[in-house]
């Protein structure tokens, strides 16, 4: 964002005569920064989306190594290799990610990292129904991440969870929209 | 339209034929017009309102059909008076509400509208969630967007009483998304 990156003061001086160049830079430059900036307005947000295709085996605590990038655009990056998604831009973000389990065993699981206040409440899903198919699940949240910020996804069971693998369906699933 | 959007027409700020030009008059209808703007796409996504609420575990019941008192963790536009959210500015809104059962209840749960005085409800639950499964330590969820205006005032209710199950696992988002 860039109109300008300070503000403007008093561009016209007396007792200066205001001239086609000073007029030009005091009016059609700052025009024109005001248009590019309001054109890119939402533009270059991030999206981010990756699934677990193979069998896994849960940890309670330890993050989900969601091992298939899907879709990912504008800034952040993500290691597939310890389930990390590093926000990039600071802004709103939607976050969102749905498990399905193999095995008839309740469990939750919480965003992990993030800003504070959000692992101090320890955000999470409520417990999933004990049933297979079934698996703990967040809607679309909205949070305010700051560039530099992790975020994860940790099952919060202390027993042995399987996720079947969902080569096809991409049933396990962890996605990230910023908005704003 | 926010009311911090300069109004070009306000009578005797924009030129008239034949008026006289001085720097003041330069400064007045031009570097804070513009000033003005460019402040509005600086900041426009800085002033949108959040709120977060959390309920602590432990609380001894919630009522079904009762207007639920949060504990909020953020709330950067002021608007939580407990039980209700009052928007400080109307505009489309997303809303996101977790609610996990310690009790085995099926229940949905969703938003109410108030007047603007708190008086009685005017609206149904609606939209609500589906229904929880049923089993003890589930529960509903939601998210969707909203249109809020900025006298609406609203409150999360279910349609089951119970016991919250544990920490993390209870809570609701109100997040700005649009002006006006």
């Amino acid at each position: 964002m860039t109109f300008p990156g300070v503000p403007l003061g008093d561009q016209f001086s007396h007792p200066t005569l205001q001239g086609d160049a000073s007029m030009h830079a005091a009016v059609d430059v700052r025009l024109n920064q005001l248009r590019t900036a309001g054109l890119n307005v939402g533009v270059g947000l991030t999206t981010f989306r990756a699934a677990q295709r193979a069998a896994a085996g849960l940890i309670s605590g330890v993050a989900i190594f969601f091992d298939t990038l899907i879709e990912s655009t504008g800034s952040g990056s993500y290691n597939s290799s310890n389930g990390v998604f590093t926000i990039g831009n600071s802004g709103l973000y939607l976050i969102q990610f749905q498990l399905r389990q193999a095995t008839a065993i309740a469990f939750t699981a919480a965003l992990g990292g993030a800003p504070a206040i959000y692992s101090t409440n320890l955000l999470r899903s409520a417990v999933c129904q004990a049933a297979a198919g079934h698996g703990p699940t967040i809607p679309a949240v909205p949070i305010w991440c700051l560039g530099g910020e992790q975020l994860t996804v940790v099952p919060t069971f202390g027993g042995s969870v399987t996720l079947p693998a969902a080569a096809t369906n991409d049933a396990h699933w962890f996605s990230i929209a910023q908005v704003a | 339209m926010s009311s911090r959007v300069p109004n070009p027409l306000i009578p005797a700020s924009q030129w008239t034929d034949g008026e006289p030009m001085d720097e003041l008059k330069l400064h007045e209808r031009v570097d804070v017009p513009l000033e003005t703007l460019g402040g509005i796409l600086r900041t426009m996504n800085g002033d949108l309102a959040s709120f977060y609420g959390t309920l602590a575990p432990g609380i001894p019941s919630v009522s079904a059909n009762t207007n639920i008192s949060w504990t909020a963790q953020i709330d950067t536009a002021g608007g939580y008076v407990a039980p209700f959210y009052t928007p400080d500015t109307s505009g489309l809104y997303l809303i996101a509400i977790n609610l996990g059962y310690g009790t085995a209840v099926a229940g949905s749960c969703g938003i109410v509208r108030a007047t603007a005085t708190h008086g009685p409800q005017t609206d149904p639950q609606a939209p609500l969630s589906h229904d929880g499964p049923g089993v003890a330590n589930s529960g509903p969820r939601i998210t969707f967007p909203i249109y809020l205006n900025a006298d609406d005032s609203i409150a999360v209710q279910c349609t089951a009483g119970f016991n919250v199950s544990a920490i993390g696992t209870c809570w609701w988002f109100v997040q700005q998304l649009t002006w006006g």
